[in-house]
């Protein structure tokens, strides 16, 4: 055999290599149930903000600026308490989705980190309100 | 119904300019085809030439025509428009009108064609055998390209080719509005995203799209070497073309890293977001093929390679449009999408721009020149294409994670195919940038290595010479030495321990050292040809900031712990509450203080004082940032918060990162609270001299004054008695004071007052009346309302990014030595044809 086909031969196989552990990185996206039984590891988890009286949106940077706590409800439908080590993000209340990184510690969910997707423009809404203002100024 | 003032006529226009643009892109296409296949026959090639520059020519100007009536109705504001009144408003200053041009996908596209148009007609100015198939290539993209923007509805329903930026906006949305004939006086644009409203939208996306452009001319010199079967003369018009593409291309990466650096509130230039990542790929794949390129035009190697690398850099451009374009990414990137529903559009571009050239690979395969000698490890040539494969593997690897939602989207197909339901549900990895780290800081280590070696070594050797050995075995004997006598301390002093990055420093000083050293001892300095050696030189210094500015980057606004959370992950402690006027520490001996605010149009900025002190209390260290944020105003003096820019401080060796934002970012500013007016009056009653206090002060009665109160509420009248009383405001543990002068009147026998508000401190006094105890002892009757203070706190984060001027200046090295090989190889090309 050639030099240039062993070399090729064992770039490919180190390839193969570094790309199964490299995909050893990925996860699937989890739920609340699978992160209560495996509370050692993190979980990326899908899910809606849920707020209502009882399920508040609580930031308050002069107790703690970096954490704030809302509640979240799963793909499967269960609500838990999140608290997110950071700063409230913009615009959080609008997510339409929200991805969480983190782990269970007790009966609440610790995110170090979140993924919001946000309706990108509110241009129907802002369309809404310019009607509203028509309507006032007649 | 007839809507009054509406301008019709520019949508007209332009919309039939992109149908003009879209055929004649067409005739461009299938002329030039002609011409190449025609290519024997002088006569019959140049009619069906002549055919094809009229084609491009008319494509070219649609195009420009396009983007000129698009301004025009956008610099006009005529909100008729839905492109217009969704991307600019009244109060839009005009230097943004840019950025909201390509802010919509269609601007994006139009950007894009317009660099084709232009880098086409370069390519026909040169008026040689490579025009026709080269912009028959052309043709072809801009064909698809343009389809993009067409907007030809077929079908019942949506089903459409194209999002025509010239829609009404009367015909997207549906609103009562549009019941009246005079809509267009009662509505004003929605405006331009905040977040880009900043110089970098303005240059970035224009050199970003150069760069997508520029990937275009070596493919499309690609596919004409295999469509004329000339598989050695293509490479070398390619081979300069890649160059200019790798400098701009990498330029408009840089300043996308650059932007998020400097204005954007994520902390970091590079983040692995697969936004970054897709324009990423095809600029390491561009400059694999720059080297086997140069491979294949100094020995007899790599024209397969080079083919391959040049397809698929334009392919992987295409596929990150669909990536980026499609909403596939949706779930995994913080960059904001919008869906145009072009998938199909998009994968059917795809498809054509990489069967096309398979097809004619696979054709030509047999006759492509190989050689069945191999390269001797001793050549340059063989560390070169080593090089490129390493560069390739980078790209399989950054590829394989970004197209994750890729990936769940086809097993779920299959599984419908085969009647099951989704299967997948693969997650990116947790934390992105640790992930693609881990693995790219090898490939770091091998380029690094790889092109410090290959530089000593020389093209067609195939042995090494008793002298050559000599000379390399001194060169890279030394080098090694010296690069370890610098790695070493220098690492010991950064107090990095990980032994990887140890090995990336030492490969980036490695390859810097070994650069220089050619630079002198081969080029005998001559700069003119050192556009490589420049290059690699820039690639070294950028690992080494990397690594610095990486590994070493760190909060020093971590004087808060969270106490809830803080077993968990500490690191995420960065932000630091600031109350006005009073200092906070923070780590590193620093002490920051918000002292100040001001508004400036839609921005308010807070000035930060950081201050440094050594452990025996003298001051080392003083600097200010300001930091602001966008905001609108709504009524009852409240904000809507809608970005944050932080501002840095700069020095040599590092930066500090600072990014403010206000208290009211963090509440709903449409839930108002009316707690205030519900607090209760408490009465003092004291004398002259006494004290007394409050929930946090306490307050002595100083003195009567006899100064009228600066307040419109009271006019004097003949018979009044006005009292007023002086009173020291004293914070607990604090010798400085506020001074309150609450006022109190007697007329016609009546006691009446005017409270007196310190609103610093959220109090309100009320001097309420005189009680006469004796002859000459008064005391007097103080009533004190407390609410709470004005707010006036903003949130910090402060990071310091220690060489991080590495990183700038490496990368802009990689691109001056880009652009010298550029202009070294044109030159070259000029040289030779007055040879001739």
């Amino acid at each position: 055999m050639k030099k240039m086909q062993i070399l090729a031969l064992i770039v490919i196989a180190a390839a193969i290599g570094v790309l199964i552990t490299q995909a050893s990185d990925y996860q699937s996206y989890g739920d609340f149930s699978v992160a209560m039984k495996e509370i050692d590891r993190n979980h990326q988890i899908v899910g809606q903000l849920v707020v209502d009286d009882a399920r508040p949106i609580v930031y308050n940077p002069e107790k703690d600026a970096n954490a704030f706590s809302f509640y979240m409800e799963d793909e499967q439908g269960t609500i838990k308490k999140v608290v997110a080590q950071m700063a409230k993000p913009q615009d959080f209340e609008r997510s339409e989705q929200i991805v969480l990184t983190g782990r269970m510690q007790g009966s609440q969910f610790i995110a170090n980190d979140m993924q919001l997707k946000c309706p990108s423009k509110y241009q129907d809404q802002a369309l809404q309100s310019q009607k509203a203002r028509q309507v006032v100024s007649k | 119904m007839n809507y009054e003032g509406e301008h019709l006529w520019p949508g007209i226009i332009g919309h039939s300019l992109i149908v003009l643009a879209f055929v004649s892109s067409l005739l461009a296409l299938w002329a030039y085809a002609g011409a190449t296949n025609s290519r024997a026959d002088l006569a019959k090639s140049r009619d069906w030439k002549r055919i094809g520059r009229w084609g491009f020519g008319i494509h070219g100007l649609s195009v420009f025509g396009v983007i000129g009536l698009l301004f025009y109705i956008m610099i006009a504001r005529y909100y008729e428009y839905e492109y217009v009144w969704g991307h600019t408003s009244d109060s839009l200053p005009f230097q943004y009108i840019f950025s909201a041009f390509w802010e919509g996908q269609e601007g994006s596209f139009l950007l894009w064609m317009f660099w084709h148009v232009v880098l086409g007609f370069v390519v026909m100015s040169r008026k040689d055998k490579w025009e026709a198939p080269v912009l028959a290539v052309f043709g072809l993209v801009q064909a698809f390209l343009t389809s993009m923007i067409l907007g030809f509805y077929f079908g019942e329903g949506d089903d459409r080719i194209g999002s025509n930026p010239f829609v009404l906006l009367r015909n997207v949305h549906e609103a009562p509005i549009f019941n009246m004939p005079n809509y267009l006086q009662s509505i004003e644009g929605s405006g331009l995203n905040p977040l880009l409203q900043n110089y970098w939208m303005t240059i970035h996306p224009p050199t970003l799209f150069l760069g997508f452009a520029s990937t275009l001319v070596p493919f499309a010199f690609a596919i004409a070497g295999l469509w004329t079967r000339e598989h050695k003369a293509w490479i070398k018009p390619a081979l300069t073309w890649s160059l200019f593409s790798g400098a701009i291309l990498g330029t408009g990466i840089l300043m996308g890293g650059a932007w998020a650096y400097e204005a954007l509130s994520f902390g970091g230039y590079w983040a692995w977001d697969p936004v970054e990542n897709a324009s990423l790929v095809p600029w390491i794949i561009m400059l694999a093929g720059t080297h086997t390129a140069l491979v294949a035009r100094n020995s007899p190697h790599s024209i397969r390679s080079t083919y391959l690398f040049f397809i698929l850099s334009f392919v992987l451009i295409v596929y990150s449009t669909f990536l980026t374009r499609s909403g596939v990414l949706g779930e995994t990137s913080v960059h904001a999408f919008t869906e145009m529903g072009l998938e199909w559009q998009l994968i059917l571009f795809m498809g054509a721009v990489s069967i096309w050239p398979l097809v004619l690979y696979v054709k030509a395969k047999k006759e492509i020149p190989a050689v069945a000698k191999e390269e001797s490890s001793y050549s340059r040539e063989f560390w070169m294409f080593v090089g490129a494969l390493v560069l390739l593997f980078s790209s399989v690897l950054i590829t394989a994670t970004t197209s994750i939602p890729v990936w769940n989207k086809l097993a779920d197909a299959f599984s419908s195919l085969l009647g099951g339901g989704d299967i997948t549900n693969i997650a990116p990895p947790e934390d992105e940038v640790a992930h693609h780290n881990r693995y790219q800081l090898w490939i770091g280590v091998l380029i690094g290595f790889l092109s410090g070696i290959s530089v000593l070594l020389r093209y067609r050797s195939r042995e090494i010479s008793a002298s050559f050995g000599r000379f390399l075995g001194i060169h890279l004997g030394g080098v090694f030495l010296l690069s370890a006598l610098i790695t070493v301390p220098l690492m010991l002093w950064s107090s990095i321990v990980a032994w990887q990055y140890w090995l990336l420093v030492g490969s980036g000083i490695f390859t810097v050292i070994t650069n220089l050293d050619y630079i002198v001892s081969v080029l005998r300095g001559n700069i003119k040809v050192a556009g490589a050696p420049v290059a690699h030189i820039g690639f070294g210094l950028l690992m080494v900031g990397v690594v610095f500015s990486g590994a070493l980057k760190r909060p020093i606004s971590e004087g808060f712990t969270s106490i809830e959370v803080n077993d968990i992950n500490p690191q995420s402690n960065k932000n630091v509450l600031v109350v006005k006027g009073q200092p906070v520490p923070i780590a590193d001996g620093y002490t920051v203080e918000y002292s100040r605010d001001w508004a400036e149009g839609n921005q308010q900025f807070f000035e930060l004082k950081f201050t440094k002190k050594d452990p025996a209390g003298n001051i080392i260290e003083e600097f200010s940032t300001s930091p602001n944020v966008i905001r609108d105003s709504l009524p009852k003096g409240k904000f809507k918060f809608r970005a944050a820019n932080p501002n840095t401080r700069h020095y040599f060796e590092k930066d500090i990162f600072t990014l403010a934002i206000p208290h009211w970012a963090f509440e709903d500013p449409e839930a108002s609270k009316e707690e205030e007016e519900a607090a209760k009056w408490e009465s003092h009653i004291i004398e002259q001299g006494d004290t007394f206090f409050t929930a946090s002060h306490y307050v002595v009665f100083d003195k009567i004054g006899t100064e009228l109160p600066q307040n419109e509420a009271y006019q004097f009248q003949e018979g009044d008695i006005p009292i007023t009383a002086i009173l020291k405001v004293y914070e607990l543990n604090s010798d400085s004071f506020y001074l309150a002068k609450p006022f109190l009147y007697i007329r016609d026998n009546r006691p009446l007052n005017i409270p007196f508000e310190l609103k610093e401190l959220g109090l309100d006094f009320r001097f309420a009346q005189v009680l006469p105890e004796s002859k000459d002892r008064m005391k007097m009757q103080f009533d004190v309302r407390s609410h709470s203070p004005e707010k006036a706190y903003v949130v910090v984060q402060a990071l310091v990014f220690p060489g991080i001027n590495w990183v700038w200046i490496g990368s802009i090295m990689m691109m001056i030595g880009l652009l010298m090989g550029m202009f070294q190889r044109m030159g070259k090309i000029k040289s030779k044809k007055l040879e001739i």
